[in-house]
């Protein structure tokens, strides 16, 4: 079974089809990575599949039930979107920022109560943020801001996390924090899209990959099979360097000592 | 690390935060009351206007100096409020009633009714051609800057729709019938809470009230529109009727308010940003904070002037503005240091 589910999407604007008939879908327990060239339509669908835009044909079904008729506030609480350069416009602490979170479980009249705060808690907890608490957000280091946005997210206490390019402009090691953070997710039963543009990253961390250019699906699957010397010629008009390619060479030759069960590199 | 955490230090409880403004306005309510040209015994005149037979002194405590208190206090909380929901709502400290046109179209619109002498015949005429006017420049302003507008577009669309709706004044008033009907216009447009009965605090309440009550329970959207509005969105928060509501809202509200008073400015700028450190910069939290500040700010000019000796009484629009235009300058100062 299909936790999101998208059926001919497809998206118009002024009369260019950034969007033309797309299929997607994701299972319950996996990160799904997103990826093509710039102008693809990644962004877009995953807008689409939030909620958050109006597409010109397509359905999309959470849960096998029409996106559209839940309520917002419902929707809220299943789907956590993180939008790409995520900001603050004031320069509130981070701790207010991730229990922004928890705006669709509180009423207009509901302050955060104790199970809010333990929640938040929990999410900075795992998101390294504690520490930030009573920092300004916006004074955070690039690393640290998604971390926070991530521990925002996750305060949502998603089922499915929406992620549009986190790990841009991020260095290596923070990549990596940041796709563990979301691979921690599908792993205790959650599941999430993510739009990358690194893909040796991609293969290694998402259990299937979609690539898309010029608003259509050329291949989804195993990164192995998507990630063929043909594809990446026609998308990204890519040829390899020596004779010997395979989708094996997209392997990280590193990863983080915490995962490794150390103490974290920070 | 240290500027950084000295920069939220002076965040306050909300609860206590509130009190105390909401001390400091009562406390300038009385004060206003006891304030006036000529000393009055007020708690006889209290006694007397409890009395079947009005007397000079119960006249001058009801008919004069209440609704003046009762007017600046409404009106200053009308200012604040909206000034909070308009920066809130376009994530953009230099936004205020002022600037995106609110109060010059308000003033345009009840400038209308005065001229063609609509005022008269009917008693919300005043009110609803400031709310009407109001709308009118709100929505001007907000579509020729688009949605996520940058200062500087929000800011030439504002100077753009401000200087049209004080054209369009001007024309009315070069087509004035007579020299009397100018001075009455250009005096009522300096801003004043004085010279009004308490007809005219109840013909102003109803707007005030209405505002006010389409304002409350939006403060969670608010915090959420610090993320932006996909976030926000995302996160269950309907933009949309969001925008209009709050539009709406500061029409209602800025309009009735600034039909009664003339146009007053920078109460609605000046007081969300002095008070926002206070509230830890929560859109939400600010809007009754800058409610109860700006009450208390526009009852303290409005005491300030009657304690100024001077041989004319000094409004207290010309007041606000001396004070705010160069904390207005301030800010732009500020906002381009942290842009370079």
């Amino acid at each position: 079974m299909n936790r999101l589910m998208g059926t001919g999407l497809s998206m118009e604007i002024a009369q260019h089809k950034i969007l033309q008939e797309t299929d997607i879908q994701l299972a319950p327990g996996e990160l799904l990575g997103l990826i093509g060239p710039n102008g693809a339509g990644k962004s877009t669908l995953l807008r689409g599949l939030a909620g958050l835009l109006d597409l010109s044909a397509g359905d999309v079904t959470l849960d096998e039930r029409d996106l559209q008729s839940y309520h917002p506030d419902v929707r809220a609480r299943k789907i956590a979107y993180l939008a790409q350069n995520g900001e603050a416009h004031w320069p509130i602490k981070v701790q207010r920022l991730v229990e922004l979170g928890r705006t669709p479980h509180l009423s207009a009249w509901q302050r955060p109560g104790g199970t809010d705060e333990e929640i938040v808690h929990n999410a900075m907890r795992a998101t390294d943020t504690w520490t930030l608490r009573d920092r300004i957000f916006s004074t955070l280091s690039g690393g640290e801001r998604m971390r926070a946005l991530i521990a925002r997210a996750l305060a949502v206490e998603p089922e499915i996390i929406l992620a549009d390019e986190p790990v841009a402009a991020l260095d290596l090691a923070h990549q990596l924090d940041v796709m563990e953070l979301l691979l921690d997710h599908c792993r205790a039963g959650g599941s999430a899209i993510v739009v990358l543009h690194d893909l040796p990253l991609a293969a290694h961390y998402c259990n299937r990959l979609q690539l898309l250019d010029k608003g259509r699906t050329i291949a989804v699957g195993v990164p192995s099979e998507v990630l063929t010397q043909e594809n990446l010629h026609q998308v990204y008009n890519l040829v390899p360097r020596s004779e010997s390619f395979s989708s094996d060479i997209f392997t990280l030759p590193w990863t983080t000592s915490r995962s490794q069960g150390g103490t974290g590199h920070e | 690390m240290s500027t950084l955490t000295a920069k939220t230090a002076s965040e306050m409880n909300q609860g206590m935060l509130l009190a105390l403004l909401g001390l400091l306005v009562v406390s300038l309510v009385v004060i206003s009351l006891f304030i006036g040209s000529n000393p009055i015994p007020v708690f006889q005149a209290l006694q007397e206007s409890l009395d079947d037979t009005p007397t000079v002194l119960s006249m001058i405590l009801t008919e004069v100096r209440l609704p003046r208190a009762l007017i600046a206090a409404f009106a200053g909380a009308t200012l604040g409020l909206c000034g909070a929901v308009m920066q809130g709502l376009l994530r953009n400290p230099l936004a205020s009633p002022g600037l995106v046109g609110s109060s010059s179209g308000a003033a345009f619109g009840a400038v209308a009714v005065l001229y063609f002498g609509l005022g008269t015949t009917f008693w919300a005429a005043l009110p609803l051609g400031g709310m009407l006017g109001a709308l009118g420049a709100t929505l001007l302003v907000y579509l020729l800057a688009g949605r996520d507008a940058s200062i500087v577009t929000l800011i030439l669309a504002g100077v753009a729709i401000n200087s049209l709706a004080l054209a369009l004044i001007s024309l009315l008033l070069n087509l004035a019938p007579s020299p009397y009907a100018v001075r009455e216009i250009v005096l009522w447009m300096l801003g004043s809470v004085a010279s009004h009965s308490m007809n005219e605090f109840w013909i102003m309440l109803p707007g005030v009230l209405l505002g006010s009550l389409l304002v409350t329970g939006n403060g969670r959207a608010l915090n959420a529109l610090t993320l932006g509005e996909d976030t926000a969105r995302s996160m269950g928060i309907n933009i949309v009727r969001l925008r209009w509501q709050l539009f709406l809202a500061v029409a209602l509200a800025v309009g009735s308010a600034v039909s009664i008073t003339g146009a007053i400015g920078f109460v609605g700028l000046v007081i969300p940003h002095l008070l926002r450190p206070l509230v830890g910069y929560m859109p939400g939290r600010l809007l009754p904070v800058s409610a109860l500040g700006g009450a208390a700010m526009l009852l303290m000019a409005d005491i300030a002037i009657r304690l100024f000796p001077a041989g004319t009484e000094i409004k207290v629009g010309v007041l606000t503005a001396l004070v705010g235009a160069p904390f207005f300058l301030y800010l732009i100062l500020k906002t381009r240091r942290a842009q370079l």
